[in-house]
């Protein structure tokens, strides 16, 4: 094995030539992080931001639902579930922020704990909505499990209006800084529900992935 | 169909008299054509996007070294492990003996086209290990027992009909005892049947679009979700990619993410794109248990010393096919070889040597289209090139074709000579053609004319009427 990697490295050496240079060039890449173009559209911010989040969320066929205060959250995702007739047990991510919300003024009985074929809902917290492609950054975590973005066929995202931001690039800055500049295992970015074209090249939904995504941006996390 | 690069002439001429694959590729020419215009036409900074994303895959192929290096120790240090594999038999022997490790049955797979050029799947089968391709485009041509025809809709040349046959024949024992016709009921059982495999299975193996040299994490790009319930829930990931998938930054990553679903799909994002860095973390609700990163040369490293090295920038999008106008009257089994279209008649030559594959740089019409739409700007037409010139020096090509050229090139290298022939010709075949301006028949000439008619030289040459009209002027 060892003699593979050598063989192939010795390979590359010999046609890209001296090391030490390209060593520094590539070094002061890795170092700098500089983005690259940022189209226009993904530099918008604030209202602007927020606006062009919800509508490309939208496009992409997932619903979006605004709320003033956390606290409505909860009667907002029954009403949401009701709609779609969506029945059965609703999982949380282990996120003390969705712990602490007034389940109780509803008929849910939200569980919490490793997520299970049988789970009709999942709810999560993205990190951060990008507004150029109206996508949720979600990253993986003891409070949130990556299979609770996949398994459940109804996911709910809930995300602060403040952690709408423009492009990807000011999601890995906000990643590199939650993160402490340790990458999660897994980051997921989400731009709609689970869909494929592989039949006849016609779009359907649920493919493999929630059938429903449903993003709940709440204006004030007090 | 035969497998072989070799029988493209034969097999482009059975696709050619397949009404299903024909109606299929129409769609296909239409759906992706219009998607990716679409979407780019909403992104004005998209050319310069592609650019940018060339250019930074020319800069990773000059540092590739250093960065293979770069991404090995960061995934080491993350708690995973890389391999590294000359060629598809090294690779095949590491994935097997992974999973031997952890007592494998089941394999579930994300898609990878790296996976079919290693030849995986029947080589698990040998070694009684069961790989269950998860992508739905990969499971039906997995039941049907067929490769992929296009690098992103590997079942792109089944109709609906076929696939509720093919469901039905294998579904039947797995308790969905009913044809279903409906696109949402097909869809419905194979999300049923995979679910239980997803949670069931001991190791997840996909490819990588992306592996990051920075954070060493390897992304892949789905719509379906299936990649991400593969790597999720068995013990294992095993992920399988390349060496040119390097770049060097997750904001490097972002700029390909720009151009690679809007030239793929014309999607601005694919639904899903999942940064995987090494093993669950201590504490992790979710994950797998090991992670490993299995890359491939195959031929690479060398092709990096050629002219053809340009080749490396692809990214797989598959823009070239669905505007090349030969892989759409062929479909993409006709190619007899893992990567089809533009981008696949450069590859095949490289892996499977060009004797074997000398008739694919030939199934082009030079349109310059695949050129035209690749968001990483790769020559595609000056590769085919390079590589019909080096099968003619090798006399790879046709005894008779090479004896037409030579005899051209002799008369095209002594210009009177040419010209007094072309003075004499044409008028001649003016006559010939008996004022109707074309020929139904022409002697060497069978292969244009049985389809369609050849067009007559009407009037003088290009030189005579140059000449005559230049004189005055002086």
């Amino acid at each position: 094995m060892n003699d593979e990697r050598m063989a192939i490295l010795a390979r590359l050496q010999s046609t890209l030539g001296p090391r030490a240079a390209r060593e520094r060039a590539a070094e002061a890449r890795l170092k700098a992080l500089r983005p690259n173009l940022v189209p226009a559209r993904g530099q918008l911010r604030g209202e602007a931001a927020r606006a062009q989040f919800i509508r490309l969320l939208r496009e992409n066929l997932a619903s979006v639902s605004e709320v003033a205060k956390a606290e409505d959250a909860p009667p907002r995702i029954a009403d949401y579930l009701a709609s779609i007739s969506a029945q059965g047990p609703l999982r949380l991510a282990g996120n003390p922020w969705l712990a602490a919300l007034p389940w109780g003024r509803t008929d849910l009985q939200p569980v919490t704990g490793q997520v299970r074929e049988s789970d009709a809902v999942g709810v999560s917290v993205a990190l951060c909505g990008i507004a150029e492609t109206g996508t949720l950054m979600l990253a993986s975590g003891p409070d949130a499990p990556s299979g609770l973005n996949f398994l459940p066929p109804v996911h709910i995202v809930l995300l602060r209006a403040e952690d709408i931001t423009g492009s990807l690039e000011d999601g890995w800055t906000r990643l590199r800084l939650s993160t402490n500049g340790r990458t999660p295992r897994t980051v997921n970015l989400i731009s709609g529900p689970s869909r494929t074209a592989d039949i006849a090249q016609t779009m359907y939904m649920g493919a493999h992935g929630p059938k429903h995504l449903h993003v709940m941006v709440v204006a004030d996390d007090g | 169909m035969q497998r072989n690069p070799a029988a493209f002439n034969a097999n482009a001429a059975e696709a050619l008299r397949n009404a299903d694959m024909q109606s299929a590729l129409r769609a296909a020419e239409q759906g992706f054509g219009a998607k990716r215009r679409k979407s780019i036409e909403r992104l004005p900074e998209f050319d310069a996007l592609c650019d940018q994303a060339a250019a930074i895959k020319d800069h990773v192929l000059d540092h590739l070294d250093v960065y293979l290096e770069r991404f090995e120790a960061q995934v080491f240090a993350t708690g995973g492990m890389v391999h590294w594999c000359e060629d598809a038999q090294s690779a095949r022997a590491k994935i097997l003996a992974l999973c031997q490790s952890v007592n494998a049955r089941t394999v579930t797979k994300g898609k990878s086209m790296v996976s079919e050029e290693i030849g995986l799947n029947p080589f698990l089968e040998a070694n009684n290990i069961r790989p269950i391709e998860t992508d739905l485009g990969e499971y039906i041509i997995q039941l049907a027992d067929e490769p992929p025809s296009h690098i992103i809709g590997p079942a792109l040349h089944k109709t609906k009909d076929q696939v509720s046959d093919l469901f039905h024949d294998h579904h039947r024992k797995l308790g969905f005892p009913h044809r279903v016709e409906e696109g949402e009921a097909l869809v419905g059982e194979a999300r049923a049947i995979l679910r239980e495999k997803y949670l069931s299975a001991d190791v997840g193996v996909t490819g990588a679009n992306f592996l990051i040299a920075e954070t060493g994490s390897t992304v892949i790009v789905t719509n379906e979700g299936n990649g991400d319930m593969t790597q999720i829930f068995p013990r294992m990931h095993i992920v399988l990619a390349s060496i040119e998938k390097i770049v060097p930054t997750l904001e490097d990553a972002a700029t390909f993410l720009r151009v690679l679903a809007r030239s793929a799909t014309g999607q601005e994002m694919s639904v899903y794109t999942t940064f995987s860095t090494g093993p669950k973390r201590k504490g992790d609700a979710d994950g797998p248990d090991q992670f490993h990163v299995v890359l491939l040369d195959n031929g690479r490293s060398r092709m990096l010393a050629t002219s053809q090295r340009e080749m490396l920038r692809c990214i797989r999008c598959g823009a070239c096919m669905n505007h090349c106008p030969v892989y759409m009257a062929a479909g993409g089994h006709a190619y007899g070889a893992t990567y089809m279209g533009p981008m696949g008649s450069v590859l095949t030559p490289h892996f499977d040597g060009l004797a074997r594959a000398q008739a694919l740089p030939f199934a082009s019409t030079f349109c310059g289209r695949c050129e035209s739409v690749c968001p990483m700007r790769i020559p595609l037409p000056r590769l085919m090139r390079e590589l019909r010139n080096t099968a003619h020096d090798a006399r790879l090509t046709p005894a008779r074709e090479r004896l037409w050229l030579r005899l051209w090139s002799w008369i095209a290298q002594r210009p009177p000579l040419y010209h007094r022939l072309a003075r004499m010709g044409l008028p001649l075949l003016g006559r010939l053609a008996r004022g109707r301006g074309r020929f139904a028949w022409l002697p060497l000439a069978s292969g244009w004319t049985r389809t369609r008619d050849f067009p007559a030289p009407q009037g003088k040459s290009f030189i005579t009427q140059w000449a005559a009209r230049r004189t005055p002027e002086k």
